[in-house]
């Protein structure tokens, strides 16, 4: 955008009369409530680990997973966030919602919006396409000199080649629906610094099948967490590398192997709990393992 | 005889043949009249060549001049500041005089070819002095300042384009008290009463799929900057001088633009009337 001094001087003109600078319109992020209990439902899970059953408990583990797209869809959902954190650390605004940043005597507050027309099916991808590949348009907003925790968006009729995503993956996706963001760090620059919980509303297909989903997981350092239904409530399984898997609950935490059906319960008491961090060390890259 | 000297005694020469015809502005009762931050001007066909303005009077009741110092920043950094302001009387009668004073800033922040800007910046004032008695002035003004920078280039490696906004108002005063014929002590004030949120909006590529837009508002810490200034002004013939130091938020001279830090404020100004 270049703007002579005869364009500024009238846009200067036409501002002095009409007060052109306007108060900024901030959208309210949707389902605050909604996803702020999801996220703490992640953080202290209602349901209990039965450990006299554990057979039954880690079949539905192994039955949520498949239904999370966790091969590729991890990756998509961080790529959205490190598109926001390149343009927002490149206009000075802050990138992490836990820290209010004052930049040079001055207070910001922003709208940013990213429209992204998806890449298609074709490898390599043509060029941009909005009608035939479809969109994803989303929103992330900065008030007081804060990033809000919460990063929201709809995709429509947006055609993913999946290998793009995961090379070990081969077959066409595609997304429609309402996705949120919920940031649990700063904004990442890839999937492996990512901290975020990621929800999902509306159809999925892979290849000619389509699917109704509303589904939800968390992204932290690269560890994946899903929620599983049980009895009582839900409990969260945090995925590790090859068959380990740690599952916690309201009554404890256990490191459990999916092949073996086994599982020993770690201390709660934080001066015991190394065997925790190695769990959580052994699960290095699991969304790049699997 | 160098060229140097060429040049220095032809400006010489055309300064005196210039002093014969200038009328400097004065009183009715032969004051000389202090015509920085008040509602008086240079004088018909009277040249002032300053620091920090350089004025001439086209009548009694028209200056027209330029700000050399946004001029002099092209040697320090790579950005020509055109500007221009205009200053008319617009009511006098005794004691009282109110002008109007419109300037206007250009900026080309172009640094390359893949990346350009610009500003404009546009101080409007009314000023208004009081001559409360035979040698105690009051000069009164309020200022609208609007602010807008455009740009566009490569940031990050993302085709990047924007603009930033702001607007304020400011009043400010000034005791002027006339102990000679040329030497007054002065005090003076400011205070910025409204300060708009400043604008900023901007659209950028990351990849070719992705476009990202920013639109976005930033609040100053200090909404209200203000300064107080104590200081002389001595208004010989061919020459003006003033001098002040005081405390607040230093208003860069002729932009109006506050510095958002409360700090030591210098004032000084050194004019040659021609």
């Amino acid at each position: 955008m270049k703007s002579s001094p005869a364009t500024a001087i009238a846009a200067l003109s036409a501002c002095a009369l009409s007060g052109c600078i306007a108060k900024l319109d901030t959208p309210v992020p949707p389902m605050q409530v909604e996803t702020e209990a999801i996220a703490a439902s992640y953080d202290n899970p209602i349901g209990s680990v039965d450990i006299s059953n554990v057979g039954e408990t880690l079949g539905a583990v192994n039955v949520v997973v498949p239904s999370l797209f966790l091969d590729w869809l991890p990756d998509f959902a961080a790529g959205l966030l490190t598109s926001f954190d390149e343009r927002i650390q490149g206009s000075g605004l802050p990138t992490n919602p836990d820290a209010s940043v004052e930049f040079h005597h001055f207070t910001l507050s922003a709208v940013v919006d990213l429209q992204r027309i998806c890449a298609g099916w074709d490898s390599p991808p043509g060029p941009p396409n909005a009608a035939a590949n479809g969109t994803i348009d989303a929103t992330a907003i900065v008030e007081n000199g804060r990033l809000d925790a919460e990063v929201w968006g709809t995709a429509i009729a947006c055609k993913i080649d999946l290998t793009s995503l995961n090379g070990a993956l081969s077959g066409n996706g595609t997304l429609d629906g309402a996705l949120i963001l919920l940031l649990l760090g700063p904004l990442p620059t890839s999937v492996s610094n990512a901290r975020f919980l990621f929800t999902f509303s509306g159809k999925i297909a892979i290849a000619n099948q389509m699917l109704n989903s509303s589904i939800d997981f968390r992204i932290f350092d690269g560890r994946l967490d899903l929620r599983v239904p049980v009895s009582n409530g839900d409990i969260v399984a945090e995925l590790g590398s090859g068959s380990s898997v740690t599952l916690r609950g309201s009554n404890g935490t256990f490191l459990c192997d999916l092949t073996a059906l086994s599982c020993q319960e770690l201390p709660a008491d934080p001066a015991l709990a190394g065997n925790r961090a190695l769990a959580t060390a052994i699960v290095a890259d699991p969304i790049r393992g699997r | 005889m160098g060229r140097a000297t060429v040049r220095w005694t032809a400006l010489i020469v055309m300064f005196i043949a210039a002093g014969a015809v200038a009328r400097a502005s004065e009183t009715a009762d032969g004051l000389p009249q202090l015509d920085e931050r008040t509602a008086y001007l240079v004088g018909a066909r009277t040249l002032k060549l300053g620091l920090l303005a350089f004025d001439y009077g086209l009548s009694d009741r028209l200056d027209i001049g330029s700000d050399p110092p946004f001029w002099a920043a092209r040697a320090a950094v790579d950005v020509l500041v055109p500007n221009l302001h205009i200053k008319q009387i617009i009511f006098e009668r005794p004691p009282v005089t109110v002008s109007v004073r419109v300037a206007g800033y250009y900026a080309d922040l172009k640094t390359s070819e893949a990346v350009s800007g610009s500003l404009i910046a546009a101080p409007l004032s009314l000023f208004a002095s009081f001559r409360l008695q035979d040698r105690v002035w009051l000069h009164t003004e309020g200022a609208y300042v609007y602010a807008r920078a455009f740009g566009a280039g490569d940031l990050n490696q993302a085709n990047f384009g924007g603009a930033v906004a702001s607007q304020t108002v400011q009043l400010g005063g000034m005791l002027e008290f006339r102990l000679t014929r040329t030497f007054s002590l002065t005090a003076t004030g400011r205070y910025q009463v409204y300060t708009a949120d400043l604008a900023f909006d901007g659209s950028g590529n990351v990849d070719p799929f992705t476009t990202v837009d920013v639109n976005g508002r930033a609040v100053a810490s200090v909404s209200h900057p203000w300064e107080a200034i104590g200081g002389i002004a001595l208004l010989w013939k061919h020459v003006h001088l003033i001098l002040g130091a005081g405390y607040g938020y230093y208003f860069l001279p002729g932009i109006d633009l506050a510095y958002p830090k409360r700090t030591f404020v210098p004032d000084a100004s050194l004019s040659v009337v021609l």
